[in-house]
């Protein structure tokens, strides 16, 4: 495995890979840091724009993106009280009222060191888990393949509690959409009305334009010129936040923070990094539940402090968890090829444009690949620190500036050249403006969109396999027969009937306690 | 009936349509092919079905569609596929150009001294990554 990373090292130690890491980081400093953007809008976007692109070039300027979207998203959470991302929602809490107390730039300073504490942490796991879970699943046949599809699929209909109806019929439409064009197993056409362009299914890169990038477009679109646009990140609000950083230039200011307050928020870090870590190793978990999540234990830990009027720890703990989400969702989709989240989903699109595919697999067909992945991980988060640091004190308040209309713009040119570009054919366009608007309906029925995303993707080989073990035992017995598979039947199971069970489980053992 | 429980209903109703029309059409697929697409389609009809009756027993409804400016999410709607049609016709520039400024016009940008350099530099950009860079063969109507 040393050698192998190593490997890694070797690959991004080429001057170019490196300036494409540190690019990447910048950008995702930046679309991390305006309202609207995120990172999965920005890798969907540039995905084709890295087909020109040398493999290594193309996955270090995504692995940076990816890298530091999450912590740019803490700027105008601070500043503004806007998350940038949905990761930085819970960093708002705490992070707003320091910044009224004037501490901005300290509190910028403790959001950046543990964005990368969080992520050094997950490029760790990555590095070391990813291979040892890959040398597992080579030994998977076609049962423990459709089993470990739907323990995917389980995990984010569990996460969603009782109320996974919608999640179910996500998951449903697109297990459909898997099953469009020419069928792998017969060559017979399926649900293609007859239209040459569906011969090969909908492709996953124009998808994913039209589910984040043209998505991002009609969001805006739906509220342009009603007073709760207005309420929104409007000009005034953007030279606001722009004075602010500037006015506390004189005792407030961006730097590594102290060894007392480092060795004050260690233990927070840790928590929150190992938080982040499983719950982003879990397929659907995500982002959303692992800052809540680390947010919750600070404040439990902590009854002494009110959080929500300016708390260090209550900064430190949502920013190490959501940067502890970023490389160890990667896990699955590296040695399982189940992505962890819907960015990470976006690097298969990444992958098979470049002729790889994720999976067990990529460590022995692309082993250099695989590590350069990983590598890249480790090398852009600790990257990230100088820069985010510099980022904070010099382009953060010019950033705020952009006008997100104007912004709108340039990401529909991207959208549309992107999508065309994907096979040089105006109907891929089609399809991302139709899952644009597909996305549209999905958001406002409150149906989400990740396990259609998950479905779609592991579709395909859920199918395969699934087909491939009725045919070898003419049996669906053969789910419960074999032990892995059997074991995840039953733990896809409980993911799913938790949200029922759960409940019952805990009043169980409620009585017996009070009985004792 | 409120008008928000009608439209909440809207959702699992669709789901419900769909799924029949998962199963109509997977009959004139083979034996195997039609394997996946069936049980797709039972477990969408089972699930609409509950979702239906859980949509149905909610108390309050939110109007979901409250704020909304139909006008110009339409309008920008449309205009994405007015695009895709004129995409060959009048070259990847000019019509990108277009888009964008009306896309910002949409939006409620109304500064026309910005708007239309933007357009022009934002459509510039992106042709010029694309087509000279990367070699993509996009729609143009003098090169």
């Amino acid at each position: 495995m040393l050698e192998n990373i190593m490997l890694g090292f070797s690959q991004l130690a080429d001057p170019i890979v490196l300036v494409t890491l540190f690019l990447g980081v910048l950008l995702g400093l930046t679309v991390g840091a305006l309202p609207g953007l995120n990172d999965s809008i920005t890798i969907a976007v540039l995905i084709p724009v890295t087909f020109g692109m040398q493999p290594t070039l193309a996955f270090a300027l995504l692995v940076g993106i990816y890298v530091s979207s999450a912590c740019g998203g803490s700027i105008p959470a601070v500043l503004l009280e806007i998350p940038g991302t949905a990761s930085a929602v819970v960093t708002a809490y705490d992070g707003y009222p320091l910044k009224q107390k004037g501490r901005a730039l300290e509190t910028l300073s403790v959001c950046m060191t543990s964005s990368v504490f969080g992520g050094i942490c997950s490029a760790l796991v990555l590095m070391f888990l990813s291979p040892l879970l890959a040398s597992v699943a080579l030994k998977f046949g076609p049962p423990e393949y459709f089993m470990l599809g739907m323990l995917g699929i389980a995990t984010v209909i569990g996460m969603a509690g009782k109320d996974c109806w919608k999640h179910f019929l996500s998951m449903t439409f697109g297990l459909w959409l898997s099953c469009i064009g020419v069928s792998t197993s017969t060559g017979m056409t399926r649900f293609t009305f007859g239209t040459m362009s569906l011969m090969d299914g909908i492709p996953l890169v124009p998808r994913m334009i039209g589910l984040f990038g043209i998505l991002s477009v009609i969001k805006i679109a739906e509220k342009a010129g009603t007073a709760q646009a207005e309420e929104g990140y409007t000009d005034e609000m953007q030279h606001l936040a722009a004075e602010e950083t500037h006015k506390h230039h004189g005792k407030d200011k961006v730097s590594f923070p102290s060894l007392a307050m480092c060795k004050r928020l260690l233990p927070t870090w840790l928590r929150s990094s190992a938080i982040g870590n499983v719950l982003g190793c879990l397929p659907g978990a995500g982002m959303t539940m692992a800052i809540f999540t680390a947010y919750d234990v600070e404040k439990r830990l902590h009854p002494e402090k009110e959080f929500g009027t300016g708390v260090m720890e209550g900064v430190a703990a949502p920013e190490a968890a959501n940067n502890a989400v970023v490389a160890s969702s990667m896990v699955p989709l590296l040695s399982l090829g189940i992505p962890g989240n819907s960015t990470a989903a976006l690097f298969i699109g990444a992958l098979t444009i470049h002729g790889m595919v994720a999976g067990p697999t990529l460590f022995t067909k692309n082993p250099d690949m695989a590590y350069l992945i990983i590598v890249a991980f480790l090398v852009g988060n600790i990257m990230m620190l100088p820069m985010a640091l510099l980022y904070c004190k010099y382009l953060a308040a010019q950033v705020l500036k952009l006008n997100p209309k104007v912004l709108s713009a340039a990401i529909l040119a991207l959208c549309m050249a992107g999508s065309y570009a994907y096979k040089n054919n105006p109907f891929h366009v089609g399809v991302a403006i139709a899952f644009g608007a597909i996305g549209y309906l999905f958001y406002k029925f409150n149906v989400p969109t990740a396990p259609f995303i998950l479905a779609s993707i592991l579709g395909g080989m859920m199918e395969a396999n699934f087909i491939n073990s009725l045919v070898y035992t003419g049996s669906a017995m053969v789910f419960l027969q074999r032990p892995i598979s059997c074991a995840l039947v039953i733990v896809s199971a409980v993911f799913i009937l938790w949200p029922w069970v759960g409940p019952i489980v805990k009043k169980v053992l409620k009585k017996e306690k009070t009985a004792v | 009936m409120t008008k928000n429980k009608l439209i909440s209903l809207l959702c699992p109703l669709a789901f419900l349509a769909f799924g029949i029309w998962i199963r109509v059409s997977s009959m004139s697929f083979q034996k195997r092919d039609a394997t996946f697409p069936n049980l797709v389609a039972y477990v969408t009809i089972v699930i609409a079905i509950i979702d239906l009756i859980v949509e149905w027993r909610k108390q309050d409804h939110k109007d979901r569609f409250k704020g909304v400016n139909f006008v110009r999410l339409l309008a920008c709607v449309a205009a994405m596929f007015l695009y895709v049609f004129l995409l060959k016709k009048i070259g990847f520039f000019v019509d990108t150009m277009l888009l964008c400024g009306f896309t910002m016009w949409v939006l409620g940008y109304r500064k026309w001294k910005v708007l239309i350099p933007c357009a022009i530099v934002i459509s510039a950009v992106v042709f010029g990554v694309f087509y000279g860079l990367m070699r993509v063969p996009l729609p143009t109507i003098f090169l």
